[in-house]
């Protein structure tokens, strides 16, 4: 009988085969990035632990809403990402590029010096962590901010020579003094102190927002005409409202509210499991913006990135996240829209209940959609090479007792996002669909408004 | 040609081995975890219990004043309890996914058994 094991041929390629897969496999071994002078080579570490602690900081400081959270990781962003811009080949400073960046003149590093830029960066992103959550900074995670600082200081020191070491940290705060001062005037300086922005009067009218819980007053109704980082990013991507208001049962209004009706009433157990992991849930999340970059930070890990691909990862999701919320709260506030919860106790079922807590603030579009849309353009960007395909699993709820969820791209992971306010009862579909339009435009917009660095690893 | 029988056995034999050692591996990582897992699950669950409880409740804000302000006070604990325990899981799960690099079948067999302890977690309520 013929068998391929009789056959020298055969056993040859069998054996060369086996080597060469073996070869691989050790290659594929991974290999710790190199501490090093050169830039490029800096590993990322410092940063994403810090990112680690300004979603700690998010949770336990009062007043840090969606809207503010975006804020403080948008600014935290940019200070890493100007601290660290000299070291990065082609990089442009955002100084030219963003809205009314240009009058705060940032500082110049010394060109016959040696700066290590990696430090500069741990001291960028710390004093602007203290700047950002300032006032309510609990004393507890001020010193966390100051023991990490450390910590990491410690380990980037090494071989380093003083001078260069007290070069970069001074160089890497003055670029968060300059950052703290243009963030001073964008309309949201120091919100977390008082998020509801109050006085503030809703109209009487059927279509207007009512309370939804104990909260009377909708949040942060000014942020709208807060500066973005991109003016486009509002002026551009305004949706209109698809569907007219109206309490006749055979207009379109109706049948969107009762199709949350049906939704919710119908939910299986996986939609219902999908409305709670989105929700960033009650008291121990850092919002939604705090889960895209928990999302980001894993894959930068997972992919072993560099400090340069790293910063302009961040920058460029501070950029989108901080904008999404901006655009996404001025359509709120112009069109004022009633929540589906308030609409079909009124008009359909008073016994309507959501599955999740409807958050206080007016529905139209979601803000989850917003952020997630521009999130996912960002990342498709930053790591699909343009094929839009990325299989991931999102370990980042794991530690809030949720189950990890797969998905094939960053388009899939949106759409859940967004879906998964329909399954919670507190968005009408046009919500999220508008939502995730808006956000996908403003993600676009900083890909390619932005000269980012190319071909950085 | 029997040498080249033995080289190919030996190198078989090495490959299957270590593919089994990253199971192994994984298996062992999410054994450590499973009673820190656990907890996050039961403190996620009555997170949302208590945030179900303080809605309906918030319909009378008066009325129900002294009950809020007890589940208010539960809530505060609850939410120190998941941080504590959500940092610690955070920490040990980063340190164990970036211990090694998994191959894309190794990362399937790891969501696959850590989604399965979630599950188990969830049964055990």
């Amino acid at each position: 009988m013929f068998s391929i094991f009789n056959s020298p041929k055969y056993l040859f390629k069998l054996l060369i085969l086996l080597v060469v897969v073996g070869f691989i496999q050790s290659c594929s071994k991974d290999q710790p990035l190199p501490e090093s002078q050169e830039t490029e080579t800096y590993s990322a570490k410092h940063l994403t632990d810090f990112y680690s602690l300004v979603c700690k900081i998010t949770k336990n400081t009062p007043g840090f809403f969606p809207p503010q959270a975006a804020r403080a990781y948008g600014y935290i962003s940019i200070a890493n990402y100007e601290a660290v811009r000299n070291g990065i080949e082609n990089a442009v400073s955002l100084n030219t590029q963003l809205n009314g960046f240009s009058n705060y003149p940032l500082p110049t590093p010394n060109a016959d010096a040696e700066y290590n830029w990696a430090i500069a960066s741990n001291a960028a992103v710390a004093k602007m962590m203290i700047y950002m959550y300032d006032k309510n900074l609990k004393n507890e995670d001020r010193l966390k901010i100051q023991d990490l600082e450390s910590a990491n200081l410690t380990l980037l020191s090494s071989n380093v020579s003083q001078d260069i070491i007290e070069r970069s940290i001074a160089y890497g705060k003055s670029v968060a003094d300059v950052i703290y001062d243009y963030s001073k005037t964008d309309g949201g300086h120091e919100s977390y102190l008082a998020p509801f922005q109050l006085p503030y009067t809703v109209p009487n009218d059927p279509h207007c927002w009512v309370p939804t819980s104990a909260t009377l007053n909708p949040l942060s109704p000014k942020w709208g005409s807060n500066r973005p980082f991109l003016a486009n990013n509002i002026t551009k991507v305004q949706p209109t409202m698809p569907v007219a208001f109206s309490i006749e049962k055979s207009s379109e209004f109706y049948k969107e509210a009762m199709f949350v009706y049906n939704t919710v009433q119908n939910n299986s157990s996986e939609q219902i499991e999908i409305a709670k992991y989105w929700a960033d849930d009650p008291f121990a999340t850092c919002t939604p913006t705090g889960h895209t970059f928990a999302i980001l930070t894993q894959i930068l890990q997972e992919e072993r990135v560099t400090l340069s691909k790293a910063s302009v990862a961040y920058a460029r999701m501070g950029i989108a996240e901080n904008d999404a919320f901006i655009a996404c709260w001025k359509g709120k506030y112009d069109y004022l829209l009633i929540r589906p919860v308030s609409y079909i106790q009124r008009y359909i079922d008073p016994s309507f209940k959501t599955v999740i807590g409807t958050p206080p603030f007016p529905a139209y579009t979601s803000g989850h959609s917003c952020e997630m849309g521009a999130g996912s353009r960002i990342l498709t960007d930053l790591f699909t090479e343009g094929s839009g395909d990325y299989p991931f699993t999102d370990y980042s709820q794991l530690q809030f007792g949720f189950a990890a969820r797969s998905f094939r791209n960053f388009d899939q992971l949106a759409e859940e996002c967004a879906k998964s306010r329909l399954y919670g009862g507190i968005h009408y579909t046009f919500d999220n669909d508008k939502g995730l339009i808006v956000g996908k435009a403003i993600g676009d917009n900083v890909n390619k408004e932005i000269k980012w660095p190319l071909f950085i690893r | 040609m029997a040498l080249i029988h033995k080289i190919i056995i030996f190198l078989a034999v090495v490959l299957l081995a270590s593919c089994k050692d990253n199971r192994q591996t994984i298996e062992k990582g999410i054994a450590s975890i499973s009673e820190i897992q656990c907890r996050a699950v039961r403190l996620n669950d009555r997170r949302f219990e208590l945030f179900e409880q303080i809605r309906l409740l918030e319909a009378d804000t008066i009325a129900n004043k002294k009950a809020i302000d007890s589940l208010n006070t539960e809530a505060a604990l609850i939410k120190k309890q998941s941080l504590e325990s959500a940092d610690t899981l955070r920490i040990k799960l980063a340190d164990f996914l970036s211990s090694q690099k998994f191959s894309s079948e190794d990362r399937k067999y790891f969501d696959d058994q850590i989604n399965a302890l979630v599950a188990k977690c969830k049964s055990k309520k």
